[in-house]
């Protein structure tokens, strides 16, 4: 078995569904240029050669055009996988997204269906407020998108293939620090897991969560990057004799609900880690819904670990701060066991 | 509505008393009738009840304050923001653990949603110290409480199996007491003991206790039957220990010790006060423990901790006219003896039909003991009450 990064994982999912249908085609900015990156995290790169600029669409930079084409198409019977350079620019094909995209479907009585996978980098790495930001609670909120986050390769490589099957509108949100870019896109600090990704053709099904560390005092439910901080959170917290169990939710839209409570069940006790804002973040969704329906199972108040109400700031010292680290993670832990 | 608690006026000689404690806490609730504070007078400690039902709202006296009879010491109220835990017995145990940095900052008690579904699984509506998230109790409260004090976990308070009960009118609903309640789940707590009874012959002991007594007319102590029986009691344990124990439904616990409890008749209800270390005591010493008790449960001066730890029980309900009962066994231990009413019976004595003292043995044990090993303790102790000079041997 092959071991990749998440930026080669979804390049070969990409290149696999597209020899696999011909529908499939890719459109995005800095996508396919000779001599490019391959996108902005060089997840494309290669592959305008291999499949030929029709279906590696570079576009000029207008992401409600992106969006606009993508949707289009989707209706017409393609299954485009749009790309933004920045995830912060999903502001601008809003419209497209959550009025076009998202109610097509819902709209026409299930006569059209939007079939399109939108790619999406997240996370604050240096570039300041309008290239930071975390987006996937703004998309929770709108029905009829579907909304992943994958955090290791081969869930990267599994969901892609699912979301280029679905028929449905998917966003898929992707860390920065988790790509594992190489070159002259290498990251600073990045985590950048190598997972190994089989070579043969599987999706990972969207609306599953998984447990990526079993224990029974504290559940901890983190996606992408706040994934590997919780984990280094509940590495510490052995040493104290506190035993943490970490939940990759993976998909927020459909939500794995069903996980969640189980392990609450078990523990008593939940945090909720996502590197957005904190109010109104996906982790406030789960928060109340688990207030619903586990609450006496709860053995202390649901915490939430998350971004403060500002804009990710440029400055590393207080972006630093910004992003919750592993120590806010053990002081929400130590404050409820 | 609030209650004024008042410095009771217990001393016939003095005007004021001393707090020694308060048994509740601030916001803690209390029936009418359960112990609420302890005053200390010339003759002794004593607890005082509760004058009404309630929460314990203001403690205006501190304990070592002396307080003029008939002042306010304190307020109850009807309408606390608290009604989670109704107190029962087990609070004076917990209250001794209470850590002061567990103890919550407002008076209100916090109970996890998870640590309320684990004691309603388990029938449990205890005070017990949160160690959670505000000093709430948590689940591990209740689980360490339950560890502390298995007989809950195995049987619960049992409540939802007895049902409602409606009371026929003209009925009179009595108000049980603390010491009622304990009693009642004593009694409750041990449902599947087995009894055996046998006669015995009294003649002799009934005959040596009256020439001792002539003899020693002017002492002070003079033994009782009673006394004697507790000398045969702790002989027969002696030879058959696995009686001498106490058992929490998983572990037979052998004693060293023999803490023979002693159920003593009082206003307050049945009380079984304990003797330690009964086997290192001779008779006199024994009687001499024997009315010292009788004394403080008179008085209602018992103190609490005499009224637990016991290893046996011995009961003689035959100075109330009974000849055969079947005595309860007083958890955690396994066995009880209760002694019948000597009387005068016809009997066939060395071949001769004749009037003779005899008295039913009736001891009752937990399933874990044989019946075979039961019937030796017996036939053992009503070898010892027909030839008392046995004594002499040891």
């Amino acid at each position: 078995m092959a071991k990749m990064t998440i930026a080669e994982a979804i390049r070969q999912a990409i290149r696999e569904e597209m020899q696999r249908d011909e529908r499939v085609f890719c459109i995005g900015e800095d996508i396919g240029i000779p001599g490019g990156f391959g996108g902005a995290f060089t997840v494309t790169l290669g592959l305008s050669e291999e499949f030929g600029a029709e279906r590696i669409l570079d576009t000029p930079i207008a992401e409600a055009a992106i969006a606009g084409i993508a949707v289009g198409a989707a209706i017409g019977g393609m299954r485009p996988i749009a790309d933004v350079q920045y995830g912060d620019f999903l502001f601008n094909m809003m419209d497209q997204l959550a009025n076009e995209a998202a109610k097509m479907r819902y709209m026409s009585g299930g006569t059209l269906s939007v079939p399109m996978v939108m790619r999406a980098p997240i996370g604050a790495t240096a570039r300041g407020a309008q290239h930071a930001q975390c987006l996937e609670s703004f998309f929770t909120h709108v029905p009829g998108l579907k909304v992943v986050c994958p955090a290791t390769a081969y869930d990267a490589k599994g969901l892609l293939k699912s979301a280029v099957r679905d028929d449905n509108p998917v966003l898929i949100f992707e860390h920065k620090l988790l790509y594992g870019s190489k070159g002259a896109r290498t990251e600073k600090g990045a985590v950048s897991p190598v997972g190994e990704v089989p070579e043969d053709d599987y999706t990972v099904p969207i609306g599953k969560g998984i447990i990526r560390r079993e224990g029974k005092d504290v559940t901890i439910v983190a996606n992408l990057l706040m994934l590997y901080r919780a984990l280094a959170a509940a590495e510490t917290l052995t040493k104290q004799g506190i035993d943490v169990e970490v939940i990759d939710p993976r998909s927020l839209v459909p939500l794995d609900e069903e996980l969640i409570f189980k392990s609450v069940q078990k523990t008593g006790r939940l945090i909720l880690v996502e590197e957005d804002n904190l109010t109104n973040g996906w982790g406030a969704e789960i928060a109340a819904r688990m207030a619903d329906t586990a609450f006496f199972w709860l053995d202390a108040p649901i915490k939430r670990v998350a971004a403060p109400d500002v804009p990710p700031p440029f400055a590393p010292v207080l972006e630093r701060n910004y992003v919750p680290n592993e120590q806010k993670i053990i002081d929400a832990v130590l404050s409820i066991v | 509505m609030t209650t004024d608690i008042l410095m009771p006026p217990l001393s016939q000689t003095m005007d004021s008393l001393v707090l020694v404690e308060w048994l509740k806490k601030i916001g803690e609730s209390v029936n009418k009738g359960e112990a609420l504070f302890s005053v200390e007078t010339d003759k002794a400690t004593l607890e005082v009840e509760s004058p009404a039902h309630g929460y314990l709202v203001e403690m205006l006296a501190q304990p070592n304050d002396e307080v003029k009879v008939g002042s306010i010491i304190g307020k109850l109220s009807d309408s606390a923001e608290v009604k989670l835990c109704e107190p029962t017995i087990a609070s004076h145990a917990t209250m001794e653990e209470r850590k002061s940095e567990t103890i919550p900052t407002t008076s209100r008690i916090f109970i996890s949603p998870r640590a309320r579904r684990l004691m309603q699984e388990k029938h449990l509506l205890l005070d017990m110290v949160g160690s959670g998230v505000q000093g709430a109790i948590v689940e591990r409260d209740v689980l360490a409480y339950l560890q502390k004090h298995p007989s809950f976990e195995e049987k619960g308070f049992q409540s939802e199996k007895m049902g409602t009960f409606v009371p026929s009118s003209g009925a009179q609903l009595i108000e049980l007491t603390p010491t009622r309640k304990a009693i009642a789940q004593h009694m409750a707590e041990s449902y599947t003991p087995v009894s055996y009874q046998r006669e015995v012959d009294a003649t002799v002991l009934v005959d040596m206790r009256q020439r001792i007594q002539q003899q020693l007319a002017q002492d002070e102590i003079n033994p009782s039957i009673t006394d004697f029986l507790m000398a045969f009691t702790c002989n027969a344990l002696a030879r058959f220990p696995v009686l001498n124990a106490t058992f929490d439904g998983k572990n037979l616990m052998l004693s060293e010790h023999i803490h023979l409890a002693l159920a003593i008749d009082t206003e307050r209800g049945l009380l079984a006060p304990v003797i330690l270390d009964a086997q290192l005591k001779n008779i006199t010493a024994l009687a001499a423990a024997h009315k010292d008790l009788k004394t403080h449960a008179r008085d209602n001066t018992l103190e609490t901790q005499t009224l637990s730890g016991g290893t046996f029980t011995l009961t003689n309900l035959g100075a109330l006219g009974v000849d055969t009962f079947t005595p309860i066994i007083n958890p955690p231990q396994v066995a009880i003896l209760g002694v019948g009413r000597i009387r005068d019976a016809v009997a066939v004595f060395d071949g001769q039909i004749c009037v003779r003292k005899v008295m039913n043995l009736c001891l009752t044990c937990e399933r874990i003991i044989d019946g075979a090993l039961a019937a030796r303790f017996l036939a053992y102790f009503a070898a010892l009450m027909e030839t008392p000079e046995m004594l002499l041997l040891f």
